[in-house]
């Protein structure tokens, strides 16, 4: 088997790969401003005034989306909210490699979103399950 | 149910490793400011809390110029003073705080050029957080004004 053939076969865990990649990420930050937040008040818009608490409420909020990401729970949700955040952190950084690079995760997260939940997900196992219960329900009123 | 299981477990060990990970690597750096602290006896350790009370004594001790020539010898990351409006800061503390990590500051301490580079990279935005959390070392002597 040509080399090829054998990665076409791994294509299935392309969104897999893609989903934990980006929780990695978002989860690495969100532990980072609950272990440190003074350092990240910087990135904070100026009218926040520096609260620490907006940082901890990052923080949280990128665990919670980054942990739906990694379960495939709500998973387009997930990805969106996420991608939308990223866009107001680029805006709040302005022009520079930091904000490049957000971009790029951005683009990846909006790509998970048009995606959706792959067969990795528990998005799609709860899917079933409730078309599995649905399509039992209407046999019996049958 | 199992394979719910194999798709909960498999992101919780990712979770639990990730936070691992940062609360473990983390500790390094706060080391290292301790040290940098314990080392320079004179200089105040800095922090973004309290910050207020620090600014405004920070920008109350300028009271030395320095030339380019003892600008030069702070150039490390246990040591590291730049030039802004044209004053000279203390960053010592901030380097391993910065978001952006320690080399995104590291090539311009003890160098005229960090004020340039500052304003690529932050615009006027992140002025006024500079000037509270940079250590105000004194006036900076450039060679014109030498002339």
């Amino acid at each position: 088997m040509k080399l090829s053939e054998k990665i076409d076969k791994l294509k299935k865990y392309f969104p897999v790969v893609l989903r934990f990649g980006l929780a990695i990420v978002f989860l690495w930050f969100g532990f980072s401003q609950l272990k440190n937040p003074e350092p990240w008040t910087g990135l904070l818009p100026g009218f926040l005034n520096s609260n620490v608490s907006f940082i901890y409420l990052n923080g949280i909020f990128e665990i919670i989306f980054a942990s739906l990401l990694l379960l495939g729970l709500f998973t387009r949700v997930a990805s969106f909210i996420l991608g939308l955040h990223l866009i107001g952190i680029i805006f709040s950084l302005g022009y520079g490699a930091v904000a490049v690079r957000d971009v790029g995760l951005a683009i990846a997260t909006f790509s998970m979103f048009l995606h959706g939940a792959d067969e990795f997900c528990l998005d799609k196992l709860l899917l079933k399950k409730y078309h599995k219960h649905n399509s039992e329900m209407s046999n019996i009123s049958e | 149910m199992d394979r719910k299981l194999k798709i909960i477990i498999p992101s919780l060990i990712v979770v639990i490793l990730v936070a691992i990970v940062v609360f473990s690597v983390g500790n390094d750096s706060s080391t290292n400011i301790s040290n940098t602290q314990n080392n320079n006896p004179g200089k105040q350790g800095l922090s973004l809390v309290g910050n207020t009370t620090q600014g405004q004594s920070n920008q109350t001790s300028s009271s030395s110029s320095l030339t380019l020539e003892e600008l030069s010898k702070h150039n490390s990351e246990a040591d590291c003073w730049v030039v802004y409006q044209n004053k000279v800061y203390d960053l010592t503390s901030w380097l391993t705080k910065h978001p952006g990590g320690v080399n995104a500051i590291l090539p311009y301490c003890g160098t005229q050029e960090f004020e340039a580079a500052f304003k690529r990279q932050h615009g006027n935005s992140k002025a006024s957080l500079f000037l509270k959390i940079a250590q105000l070392m004194g006036d900076f002597k450039s060679k014109s004004s030498l002339v």
